[in-house]
């Protein structure tokens, strides 16, 4: 099927064009949902940071005071790809957001990602900010966060997509990925540090991508030593982001499915 | 410069089901709305597309609106299309018709402030159209919605049956307004029922029955067989 170029914004390069448009959506959909509350857009960084500090007071009066800033990284990190994930195979393919207009792949695309990434932007910004203001981490986390954080988001949402078409046609698979992101919350190096695992878990956990991002910063906040070669963190996240650009890739494909199956 | 057409060649479209069966396994059903089309429309025609309910009217604007894929063949729509299928552009209910004009100027590519002055002055609504969306009734958000949509400069227009909106004082100024968006479309496809709009307007017809064309051209003749199906 041909259509002929988008005449939107006519005079501009085709590609710029529909990165304007996607990322304007993009951007409003990230303060959409909050713009009824009076703290406004600031609760995407809020809700991070909340579940952050429950998190941290709850280990600290269980005598793991020294990992409150640990477990800081691992949440706002976690949250980062977890909502990405989630975002992705929730999304509605078929979804028109501008009835009167068919809304290219791309630009739909492009509003899911600069939503995601503006997110994990916040969330990075906002958890590197207080490690570096009440835990003395070096300001070199604030960049390198940020950036992990929207790596993992780009990372997730590309996953997302290609369990996309199975959670809308079986809306139970979406409901069990709920328990496993649920679960993965547990698993993952979040709320302690991969050096305290051991045996088969720690061996899965070397394979999950989550976990050398914070491991990194964990090594970058605290100066100790990354567990991995770099070789091999390098190999396991080209491994994911291969899967992940399949999932970008299939994206026009299947949105067009989805206008017709149910 | 490119001319605006549509052109489709043996189209089929199917709408694939997955239902919960009596087993744990879930069933495919498959409903074919367009069983095979093929239709060339070129620029300067008005073109009612005729049929009942189900005839696959809505699956064919829609596929002419790059909105669903076929199954097997092709299309080739080369042209700015705009397809009223409703009168929701895609407001948000959160904030004001002022500030949904705005922000769906910029999606659709027109200039926020000669849609904004045009939509104000056609929806007629006073200080509501600062009210946020959702405080409006269905009648001012269609007025609104309407203004909106027929601002909107569209080199092939697809209408699904959208004639609905408000009281007929207000259903007489859309029409009005609506004719005056046709004749300055280079192409326009009109699904509907009113055999008068279809005389008026059309200049040739397409009558659909089952997913398939059983008459391409003249307006009278389409009138004839589309009515001749009525009493079947």
């Amino acid at each position: 099927m041909k259509i002929s170029a988008d005449s939107r914004f006519s005079g501009e390069p085709f590609g710029w064009r529909q990165f304007k448009i996607g990322f304007s959506i993009g951007a409003r959909n990230l303060v959409k949902p909050t713009s009824i509350l009076r703290l406004g857009v600031i609760w995407v960084i809020l809700d991070p940071l909340i579940l952050a500090a429950i998190y941290s007071f709850l280990f600290s009066i269980t005598g793991r005071s020294s990992t409150a800033g640990s477990i800081v990284l691992g949440v706002m990190t976690l949250r980062a790809f977890n909502s990405a994930f989630k975002n992705g195979y929730s999304m509605n393919l078929s979804n028109e957001p501008f009835p009167l207009k068919h809304t290219s792949t791309m630009i739909f695309l492009t509003s899911v990602i600069s939503n995601e990434l503006l997110t994990a932007l916040m969330i990075g910004i906002s958890g590197s900010s207080v490690l570096v203001i009440i835990y003395d981490a070096p300001v070199m986390l604030l960049p390198t966060m940020a950036i992990l954080c929207c790596s993992l988001s780009l990372l997730g949402v590309g996953l997302g997509i290609i369990l996309c078409p199975y959670v809308s046609r079986i809306g139970d698979i979406g409901k069990l990925l709920g328990y496993v992101l649920f679960l993965s919350f547990f698993l993952q190096p979040c709320l302690y540090e991969f050096n305290s695992t051991s045996g088969t878990h720690r061996a899965v956990l070397s394979y999950i991508p989550f976990t050398h991002a914070v491991e990194y910063l964990r090594s970058l906040t605290y100066g100790t030593e990354y567990p991995f070669e770099p070789i091999f963190a390098f190999s396991v996240l080209s491994v994911w982001a291969f899967f992940s650009l399949i999932g970008y890739l299939s994206a026009d494909k299947e949105r067009w499915r989805a206008t017709s199956w149910s | 410069m490119v001319m605006n057409s549509i052109k489709i060649d043996n189209a089929k479209i199917d709408y694939v089901t997955l239902r919960k069966g009596k087993s744990f396994l879930f069933n495919r059903r498959i409903h074919t709305a367009i069983k095979s089309i093929s239709l060339e429309i070129k620029e300067g025609e008005t073109v009612a597309v005729l049929g009942h309910n189900g005839a696959g009217k809505t699956t064919l604007l829609n596929f002419m609106a790059g909105k669903i894929r076929p199954s097997r063949g092709s299309a080739e729509i080369m042209g700015n299309v705009i397809h009223l299928a409703g009168v929701n552009p895609g407001f948000d209910p959160n904030i004001s018709s002022r500030e949904n004009v705005l922000w769906l100027s910029k999606v659709y590519g027109v200039d926020p402030n000669k849609t904004l002055q045009e939509v104000e002055e056609f929806s007629d609504l006073g200080k509501s159209f600062d009210r946020p969306v959702k405080e409006l009734s269905g009648g001012m958000k269609g007025r609104v919605g309407f203004g909106f949509a027929t601002s909107l400069d569209p080199s092939i227009l697809l209408i699904d049956e959208v004639l609905g909106v408000g009281d007929p004082s207000f259903k007489a100024k859309a029409t009005e307004r609506l004719k005056m968006m046709i004749e300055s479309s280079g192409i326009v496809v009109i699904s509907t029922h009113s055999v008068g709009l279809v005389k008026e307007l059309a200049t040739r017809t397409i009558v659909l029955k089952e997913g398939v064309i059983v008459h391409d051209g003249d307006v009278q003749e389409g009138l004839e067989i589309y009515s001749s199906m009525h009493n079947q």
